[in-house]
């Protein structure tokens, strides 16, 4: 059978990617114009300097894809864009960049879940068996949902406040580390002692698949505080060791539970806390534990990238889900909202 | 030779189709908040009612703003990834221009001067002003920023200068709630009111400007004409560290 194609573009946050992708899981090309260098002066991502970058560098960025795939836009099967959730000017301009590809070409178009982009990421190189439970992890989300046969998600709980990649982030800035601090504080944490300090774990004895991480957070602000006070010197190995624990317990347990409730086996952990290396230990621990198959993206399709929006897109044109023209960009998106989009 | 037009820099959402130096057909549209669902649609809309395929086009006119730095971005990228794509050249004009090009037909007889004004928060208004020279328009103030103030005095002494012997008419898209910070003059025209000539207003502006070909399109970016706030402030940290040689 032919092999299907499919561009996707991705600009929701600080990443200008785009990719091509065949039947859903073979990577052609994928080009990522990082931005992380122009906000790390800013301490974090200023939304309007991002979507300048994006319209500076976005045909660039699409056509690069296509020339390291060696294809022409017109021997695409179609076009997949993120179309949220994310930051409303930086999404609008991949979005808008990719509707005139999809008007001059007539390709089907495929509006894509952000999140969902980041599921499909773990069948890029590797089989895509759905259905799945899915754990995603980011910089923006922690939530545990369902991925069917059909690409449709549906979503078991996620977190009430903060997301563990920004716990992540925010403890980094605390132990004074660099901006991302989620592989900083991985690093360090291997080399600590992960009971050196008594953390919260929110939701451990509750059957509730929900997360919070902005206790813990202050809790390890609280305690730098009182050992500044005490002139106690904590090891930095030590913080890391014991926050990483702390998070990991808590996605842990959560996703061992929704394994239970819903009968799955296999699980897809993925987003950009997926790369780390504590995490996918700890995650391959519960998978020999309690029989399960567990599924990570490739390290390198963790972050933001086209790829898993091209996947994605791959995955919904074989459910014969199509997005038309006048689709919207969306900050906030639920998946119940997104699968309204398409028909 | 087909052109296509197309700007979002406003809140009047502007497309066209031009053949053979007429507008073929157009479609205007001024949903607040709606430009990114229309533009597609309109597009699609236009050529399908122009019976023109997509790559039937020969160039591609976009308004690069100033204006909505949102808005603005929204065609900007249509127009740049449709031009990469069907390998034809993309004409980037002032919205300004625009504007005032399309106001020209309101005036009836006799030397004029054009002051498209689009609102810029704080007091402020993006602007331009050009007098009526043979079929065209000669810019008398360059694109910039300025007070509101400013270019009400601007216009004033061009006029004066002029000995009161041309008539000029302002065109502006200030919101209803600065309706007391629209400069008074005795010919004051509302974008929204004269939406229907923006699409002609943005092809005759291209006929003044280069066509950007290949490499050059990637570069085309809109005209935002003001800094972010935050790489403001962040150079003036910078400068109170660094501006006396000494840190503070």
């Amino acid at each position: 059978m032919k092999e299907r194609l499919m561009l996707g573009i991705e600009t929701s946050c600080d990443e200008t990617s785009a990719a091509v992708v065949a039947d859903g899981q073979s990577v052609r090309s994928l080009v990522t114009y990082s931005q992380i260098a122009i906000h790390q002066a800013f301490g974090g991502v200023v939304p309007e300097v991002a979507s300048r970058q994006h319209v500076a560098v976005i045909t660039r960025t699409v056509e690069q894809a296509l020339t390291e795939a060696n294809v022409q836009l017109s021997q695409l099967d179609g076009i997949a864009v993120t179309c949220g959730p994310g930051l409303l000017g930086a999404l609008l301009v991949g979005l808008s960049a990719a509707k005139g590809y999809a008007l001059v070409s007539g390709l089907p178009f495929f509006p894509v879940h952000h999140i969902a982009g980041h599921v499909a990421a773990a069948g890029l190189e590797a089989q895509w068996r759905p259905p799945m439970l899915c754990l995603v992890v980011s910089g923006g989300h922690t939530e545990l949902l369902v991925v069917d046969e059909n690409f449709r998600f549906q979503r078991l709980g996620g977190t009430v406040d903060d997301a563990a990649g920004e716990a992540y982030d925010k403890v980094a800035r605390l132990c004074g580390l660099n901006y991302p601090g989620g592989p900083e504080i991985d690093k360090l944490a291997a080399q600590g002692n992960p009971d050196a300090l008594d953390l919260p774990r929110s939701f451990l004895d509750s059957e509730e698949l929900s997360f919070s991480f902005s206790g813990l957070k202050s809790a390890v602000a609280n305690r730098l505080e009182k050992a500044r006070r005490n002139h106690e010197y904590l090891p930095v190995e030590d913080i890391c060791a014991s926050f990483q624990q702390a998070v990991l317990d808590v996605l842990v347990t959560k996703t061992s539970q929704a394994a239970k409730k819903t009968g799955l086996r296999r699980i897809v952990v993925a987003g950009g806390v997926a790369a780390n290396r504590g995490l996918r230990q700890a995650m391959t621990q519960l998978a020999c534990r309690a029989d399960l198959e567990i599924f990570f993206p490739n390290p390198v399709y963790c972050t933001d990238n086209g790829a898993m929006i091209a996947a994605a897109g791959s995955h919904m044109m074989k459910a014969g889900r199509h997005g038309t023209l006048d689709v919207n960009a969306y900050a906030n998106l639920s998946f119940a909202e997104w699968q309204n989009l398409t028909s | 030779m087909a052109i296509l037009v197309m700007d979002t820099a406003t809140e009047v959402l502007a497309t066209g189709l031009i053949v053979e130096e007429n507008i073929l057909v157009s479609a205007v549209s001024s949903t607040p908040r709606g430009h990114s669902t229309a533009l597609a649609p309109l597009l699609q809309s236009i050529l399908q009612s122009g019976r023109t395929t997509p790559h039937q086009l020969k160039k591609i006119v976009v308004g690069v703003g100033p204006g909505s730095y949102t808005g603005v971005r929204m065609a900007v990228s249509m127009a740049k990834s449709m031009a990469m794509a069907l390998e034809i050249p993309l004409l980037p004009v002032s919205t300004l221009t625009a504007l005032a090009y399309a106001a020209v037909p309101l005036i009836d007889k006799g030397p004029f001067l054009l002051l498209p004004l689009l609102y810029a928060r704080r007091g402020r208004a993006f602007g331009a002003l050009y007098q009526g020279a043979g079929d065209g328009l000669e810019v008398l103030a360059p694109e910039s920023v300025q007070p509101i103030s400013e270019w009400s005095s601007l216009a004033t002494r061009a006029v004066q200068d002029r000995q009161n012997q041309v008539k000029l008419v302002m065109i502006h898209d200030f919101p209803d709630a600065q309706a007391d910070e629209i400069p008074q003059f005795a010919t004051s025209i509302h974008l929204k009111s004269n939406q229907e000539r923006l699409p002609r207003g943005l092809w005759l502006a291209s006929q003044t400007v280069r066509p950007m070909m290949r490499e050059e399109i990637h570069e085309v970016l809109p005209n935002y004409m003001l800094e972010v706030e935050a790489q403001v402030r962040l150079r003036e940290r910078g400068a109170a560290r660094f501006g006396n040689g000494l840190e503070s």
